[in-house]
């Protein structure tokens, strides 16, 4: 299942300077070990010390937040986008 | 060197007038102006979506919107999809601190450079100090490129 990871700018760097990289995956899991096989270094930028996704990191299937459907284990069908997009937030 | 991002009076009493309206809560919002002007004239206010993440997941999300403000991204999105296709873009960031001063936060810091750089050098945090339901200062912190770290200016 192809599936297009959109990447933001500070991060691609890491992906040869590319905004958007093909990967294959049943879900984002598994969408995003294929990118760090591809970008290595990608997945400790995305991932905090525990091993979940980053708190202020966002990821969107097709513009829909992952937080508000499986997280992790929301599925991914042929041709979706993943998008990763730094929070804005903060906090006194 | 100075700060020549222009904020006319208007676009800084629409962002203090959003952070009176929200009171107690956090206002958060995007100011965007014309590429290449070093000028900041529309003022989006942003749904807060603070409360809803801290009623999902608690653990990881353990503040509400009285101390902390998300910017709904699918509103960010909306903006920054209207302003690309006029040739506007995103200059400012705006949040405001109920009971609290106009500081830029540890947390305001980290997560405006989740990988140690901004993701947005270009564009202003502008903080809204709002005490008992009165915005009373502002301040905009921006990147100096040169210091790797954030100034401010005083605003009110």
């Amino acid at each position: 299942m192809a599936i297009k990871i959109r990447i933001p700018t500070p991060l691609q760097k890491l992906a040869n300077n590319q905004a958007e990289v093909e990967v294959t995956g049943k879900d984002v899991k598994t969408a995003l070990a294929a990118l760090e096989e591809k970008c290595p270094g990608i997945r400790d930028r995305l991932y905090d010390d525990k091993g979940t996704l980053r708190r202020f990191i966002n990821f969107y299937v097709n513009d829909e937040d992952i937080r508000f459907m499986k997280g992790e284990e929301t599925p991914l069908k042929d041709g979706d986008e993943l998008s990763v997009v730094p929070a804005i937030a903060g906090g006194r | 060197m100075e700060r020549d991002l222009k904020i006319s009076s208007y676009v800084l009493d629409m962002m203090l007038q959003h952070g009176e309206r929200e009171y107690p809560n956090e206002a958060c919002g995007m100011v965007i102006g014309p590429q290449e002007k070093k000028a900041a004239i529309g003022v989006f206010p942003i749904k807060n979506l603070q409360n809803e993440l801290n009623q999902k997941d608690p653990v990881r999300y353990p503040r509400t919107a009285t101390t902390a403000y998300s910017m709904d991204p699918k509103e960010v999105r909306i903006v920054e999809k209207e302003a690309e296709s006029k040739g506007f873009e995103l200059k400012l960031i705006y949040h405001s601190h109920p009971d609290h001063g106009a500081y830029f936060s540890e947390e305001d810091r980290a997560i405006a450079c989740p990988w140690g750089e901004p993701t947005y050098p270009n564009v202003g945090h502008v903080v809204i100090s709002v005490e008992k339901g009165k915005a009373v200062a502002a301040k905009e912190f921006y990147w100096n490129e040169e210091k790797k770290d954030f100034e401010e200016r005083k605003l009110k």
